[in-house]
């Protein structure tokens, strides 16, 4: 049940309707219900993988919590002195550490096989086959669970806020099976804290008209961005993509600029009709995006692109590789020595790598993810170590950084790069990606430019402008978003007549302008597959 | 823009106070302390109220070097206000220095003066804020020290005291009350030694915010940007119940129970009317049922006659209030809106831009509490006549309905036998031509704030033609409600410098009257021309081609002209009284 | 409280006072690592994390503590 076809619309109708007339302590039992009907809609087997996860991460949370209890009570009643204490809990630690650790292990080692394990047999035989051993590769077929990668991440980051204490665990197995199943975040993220979910998915909210017509604004507007926008220059991009020898560079640049924003609007597009319905029920989920190709420089760009699973990585993997006793005592080593410094550069860059090799792996089995992921690990390493160079170089020229039009460039520049690492994202191999950046950048001189015929890409005069008059709105939208103008406390206040109007205006564009598939579905979402 | 609310912390001021700003309101900061956390309190609150600001920051201890050089660094940055901190701590240190110690107090004050009168004669326009000292107990006579004369209790009490006696001689200083802010939060809670020893700075950071919001409470007022009436509800925010279900005998009110939370709630509100806080009352109810308990209840502390207006139906709230501000004729922003009900303080403060309405707490038993805190009613000036506003702004609700019943307008004018005074400014009115010319914002051609020690100069200045007009009418006496001061350019030229009104008065012949006496006294006084000008501003957009219509000659850019020996009188109702 | 769940704290502290371009934080982080941090910025942010963590420090410790770990170490103690 895809979030654009109108099983889905009347789904949610009767969600919330069943949500708001049952009583408030019974509602998340609603929720429940719904997320996993949702869930099984999507293919009746995946539920036990997804079950199978709850339960493991469950039994660990309750573990963890309990020895961590204990210890507590023991330190209270006794009251040892302090070396005591500290023993007891480093104890303690120990243990949880070793659930922690096992679970998390089981629940990668399912992705791993599900997901990775043919490529990464794959992988191996090329490498063995260079020195003339023989392996055949892997070809297990498995029903990839849709969503596995969302939720097996903020099940991790659920277990690894009980084992740091940062969160209480959920004694109640179906309440913890809700967090990880509710429904407009369980197949394409985004990947929640269960602090920041947990109060508002078990409370039962009661039914506010004006969340209602927001949420379901909301919902409008990720409507036009998929139908409207997304799933339109799709058209295009996977045109020209699959037959990318046959366009001159020029072209191939603007199709990879169109899928920039193609992959934009059906991601954000996707956010915006998820963060819509769970506003209808009244329960905030995480946001993914800030405008971020109105970022200025490619670290900010990904902390506002993609926002819950950068702070994953970042607060489950590269702060705990920093902050690891390993490197720590190296640290320790070279304090005081000519070497600190770059040894401390060095273990930077290695975290960085690391990081980004696996956010790269983590969006599918395939070299031209990790790639692209490498490619960020690159740029942002760089960056890194050469910002401060880089701002002395600004101070020295006297550059004012708070003019509009530094900014732009920098802006301008963040967004090219970006555009550059999409085509390893997009590709369909290495090879692929090569020969399109080849082009790109030696086959796109100004004449080529200045001829440029768009209707030669697959799309009609008309569809083109109904397309650049959807990406001027939603570039209009970002920057809004970006001076915190929210453009519907704006229309709000407007009278009854226009708002109405421009609301109406809105929803039929969407059914008139969307792209529809076969049986009025529209096409999958890009991020479904991760 | 709406000033309630919680404030937010410290470090987030901190963050705000990086932001750049682009002109605004110059204020300087200095002390005997660390003052560079409290400059950028101050910076940070400017961005989070959308009050742009420049802040000085003096270094650690500069007062002495920055006021008594007229060539410091603190005057080159022009100052529109300045801000000075001394803490008790340096206080007590000095104190345990000082030989004299009965004299401590007045040795004290001397000094403090000193740099007022400094800092006044090298920037006499600018307005300096002191801080008075918080109480700091030194227990070394313990509670016998309030019988030692030279005791520090005792002469730190006398410092406080004597400040405002001081204060009061000095227009163009303002106290803060960091001792009251003192008392509210708690000793332990304002100052934390830790903080004090490693950086000198004697004020506990998660304080600095609440400081912030005190400094700018009074500039606000300093600048006139004051509240001027309460909006209220009545149901469950004058009494606890609800009238027209309860009934007179069922509501909550007077000295039992939840009824005394609200009548000190009622008490309070009086005594801001006595101030000069105009009270409206704005309900959903029927009217006649709104209006018994304040006829009828014994307990009732506000009466009908408090209230400049009383508005009861069942209309939607955001168009009675601006019902209320078209009928009192004040900004918007002049408004507080207090009302118990989260629905209808969202939907007012969508509605209604301008007007703040304070989140009032859930618990009646709070809401004195939380408004006093929230300091709404901030003023920097205060005269008799402002008690007796409310029954000038009845009046006026009063000529409202008489215009309603009268044929034409001019038969309306007629019948109001109105008469004026003119005259040239006395000592008894200058308190209130200053209140005049710091509050007007709608009328006023050139908006010049005076301090009444400016006024007085202009009064004695021989080279001024000075006029205060009075109204009266049938209805009653408006009091003083026009300034016109006139500059001697050259012999035969004045250059009008000031002319506002109050716009309670407006379309009644007074604008009229006022410049043909003008024209008639500039003409005795033998000038030939008159020259006017207007300074647009936010707000005083209605006065704009006043000159105009009145007979003056326009030069464009807002400059007019007006030849005396061939002015011709405007046509007015108003008789001159004699 | 977790040794690391302090630290996610103070760096979200850290990143509030001096800006996003504070480094990640770590046992042997010291002023001179911190672009802005100075005395003054010291007060507000002990006074900051004596806040977050509802707990206070002594004045030795302000003057003494040499390094974000030993920071880490006095808030481990003392909540």
């Amino acid at each position: 049940m895809i979030f654009t076809s109108f099983a889905f619309l009347a789904f949610f109708a009767v969600t919330a309707a069943l949500y708001f007339l049952l009583p408030a302590r019974f509602r998340w039992m609603a929720l429940l219900a719904c997320s996993m009907y949702f869930y099984i809609c999507a293919g009746f087997r995946y539920v036990f993988y997804l079950l199978f996860t709850a339960a493991s991460i469950y039994l660990a949370g309750v573990l963890i919590a309990r020895q961590t209890e204990k210890t507590d009570r023991w330190l209270k009643e006794t009251k040892p002195d302090k070396d005591a204490r500290k023993l007891a809990k480093q104890k303690t630690q120990r243990k949880n550490r070793a659930v922690l650790a096992l679970c998390v292990c089981v629940n990668l080692g399912i992705l791993a096989v599900i997901k990775y394990l043919n490529f990464g047999s794959n992988l191996l035989s090329v490498f063995l086959g260079k020195f003339g051993v023989a392996l055949t590769p892997l070809h297990l077929s498995f029903a990839l669970p849709l969503g596995i990668s969302f939720y097996t991440f903020q099940s991790i980051g659920y277990l690894t806020d009980v084992y740091r204490g940062v969160c209480e665990a959920q004694r109640n197995p179906l309440k913890l099976l809700l967090f990880l199943s509710f429904f407009p975040c369980v197949l394409q993220g985004p990947i929640n804290r269960y602090n920041d979910l947990a109060p508002r998915l078990y409370a039962g909210n009661s039914f506010s008209y004006d969340r209602m017509t927001r949420g379901a604004q909301r919902m409008l507007w990720g409507f036009f961005e998929k139908l409207v926008i997304a799933d339109r220059l799709n058209t295009v991009v996977s045109a020209v993509f699959g037959n990318s020898a046959d366009y001159n560079g020029a072209q191939l640049w603007i199709v990879v600029i169109l899928y920039a924003f193609q992959i934009y609007a059906d991601f954000q597009g996707y956010m915006d009709i998820a963060c819509g319905a769970a506003e209808v029920l009244g329960i905030p989920i995480a946001e993914n995006f800030d405008s971020p190709y109105l970022s200025s420089s490619v670290p900010e760009f990904w902390r506002r692109w993609h926002i819950t699973l950068g702070s994953w990585f970042r607060d489950y993997v590269y702060y705990p590789i920093m902050r690891s006793g390993w490197f720590s005592s190296i640290r320790r080593r070279t304090k005081g020595r000519p070497t600190a410094k770059a040894a401390d550069r060095l273990m930077t860059v290695f975290a960085l790598f690391a990081v980004w090799g696996l956010t790269g792996l983590w969006h599918g089995a395939k070299t031209t993810y990790i790639a692209w992921g490498l490619y960020y690990g690159l740029l942002i390493s760089l960056s890194t170590l050469l910002s401060p160079l880089f701002d002395r170089i600004v101070s020295k020229t006297g550059l004012d950084r708070d003019r509009p039009s530094y900014r732009l460039a920098q802006i301008l520049k963040t967004f090219f790069t970006v555009c550059v690492g999409y085509v390893f994202f997009r590709a369909d191999s290495l090879h692929h990606a090569r020969d399109i950046l080849t082009q790109m950048f030696t086959d796109a001189g100004a004449s080529k430019l200045l001829t440029l015929d768009l209707t030669a890409l697959g799309l009609s005069a008309k569809d083109w402008n109904v397309a650049f008059l959807g990406l001027a709105i939603l570039i209009f939208v970002d920057i809004c978003r970006s001076k915190k103008l929210v453009i519907r406390d704006h229309l709000r206040a407007q009278g009854l007549w226009l708002r109405w109007l421009i609301w109406l205006a809105g929803l039929f564009a969407v059914l008139i302008y969307g792209v529809y598939g076969p049986g009025y579905d529209a096409a999958s979402f890009i991020y479904f597959g991760f | 823009m709406d000033r309630s609310g919680a404030l937010p912390g410290f470090a987030k001021l901190n963050q705000l106070a990086r932001t750049p700003v682009e002109g605004g309101v110059r204020l300087a900061v200095a002390g005997d302390c660390a003052t560079q956390h409290i400059a950028a309190a101050l910076r940070g609150y400017g961005v989070y109220t959308d009050f742009p600001m420049q802040v000085f920051d003096a270094d650690y201890d500069q007062v002495r070097a920055q006021l008594t050089d007229p060539d410091s660094e603190l005057y080159g940055f022009d100052p529109a206000f300045l801000l000075l901190v001394f803490s008790v701590e340096r206080l007590w240190a000095d104190y345990c220095a000082c030989e004299q110690r009965e004299q401590f107090a007045e040795q004290k004050l001397a000094e403090i003066e000193l740099y007022w009168n400094a800092f006044h004669d090298r920037l006499p326009g600018a307005k300096l804020l002191q801080c008075n000292y918080p109480e700091l107990d030194d227990r070394v006579f313990g509670n016998f020290a309030l019988k030692v004369r030279s005791s520090f209790l005792y002469q730190l009490r006398l410092l406080n005291l004597r400040l405002c006696d001081l204060a009061m001689a000095h227009p163009g200083v303002f106290l803060i009350d960091l001792c009251a802010l003192q008392s509210r939060v708690g000793r332990d809670q304002f100052f934390n030694s830790k903080i004090y020893y490693v950086g000198k700075l004697p004020i506990h950071t998660n304080c600095l915010p609440l400081v912030a919001k005190e400094v700018l409470d009074v500039i606000h007022a300093v600048r006139g940007e004051i509240k001027k009436v309460a909006v209220l509800d009545l149901d469950n925010t004058l009494w606890g119940g609800v009238i027209g279900d309860d009934g007179l005998a069922g509501i909550q009110i007077g000295e039992l129970g939840l009824g005394h939370a609200f009548t000190e709630f009622q008490a309070w509100l009086k005594e801001l009317k006595k101030r000069g806080v105009l009270l409206a009352v704005c309900s959903k109810n029927t009217e006649s049922t709104a209006r018994e308990p304040f006829e009828k209840h014994p307990e009732m502390v506000l009466r009908m006659e408090d209230f400049s207006i009383f508005v009861a139906n069942w209309e939607d709230k955001a168009g009675n209030i601006r019902m209320i501000r078209d009928t009192l004729n004040l900004g918007m922003d002049s408004f507080v809106f207090i009302d118990d009900n989260p629905f209808e303080r969202e939907l007012v403060r969508s509605l209604v831009p301008g007007i703040t309405v304070p989140e009032l707490p859930d618990d009646p038993a709070e809401y004195v509490k939380y408004l006093r805190e929230q300091n709404l009613f901030e003023t920097a000036s205060y005269s008799e006549a402002d008690a007796s506003r409310t029954a000038q702004y009845q009046q006026e609700v009063g000529r409202v309905q008489a215009q309603r019943q009268a044929g034409s307008f001019d038969d309306y004018l007629q019948s109001l036998d109105m008469t004026a005074q003119a005259k040239p400014f006395d000592s008894f009115h200058y308190p209130r031509i200053a209140q005049l010319t710091q509050r007007s914002n709608q009328f006023n051609l050139r908006t010049v704030r005076y301090t009444e020690d400016e006024i007085r100069a202009a009064a004695e200045d021989p080279d001024a033609l000075t006029l205060y007009f009075t109204l009266k009418d049938k209805f009653g006496d408006y009091g003083l409600i026009s300034v016109v001061i006139g500059r001697k350019q050259d012999d035969r030229t004045l250059f009008v410098d000031t002319w506002l009104m109050s716009c309670r008065v407006l379309k009644r012949g007074m604008e009229e009257f006022i410049i043909n006496t003008l024209v008639k006294t500039a003409a005795e006084q033998g000038f030939t021309t008159i020259r006017a000008e207007y300074l647009p501003t936010a707000k005083n957009a209605m006065v704009k081609d006043i000159y105009e219509t009145l007979g003056f000659t326009a030069l464009g850019d807002g400059q007019f002209v007006c030849d005396t020996r061939s002015f011709r009188e405007n046509k007015t109702r108003i008789k001159m009284e004699d | 409280m977790e040794r690391e769940e302090i630290f996610s704290a103070l760096q979200e502290i850290f990143e509030g006072l001096f800006g996003e371009g504070v480094p990640t934080l770590t046992d042997e982080t010291t002023a001179q690592d911190v672009d802005g941090w100075d005395s003054l910025m010291h007060i507000t942010m002990i006074s900051e994390v004596e806040n977050r963590f509802d707990m206070r420090f002594s004045m030795k410790d302000v003057i003494g503590m040499k390094n974000v770990g030993e920071m880490v170490d006095l808030i481990e103690e003392n909540v």
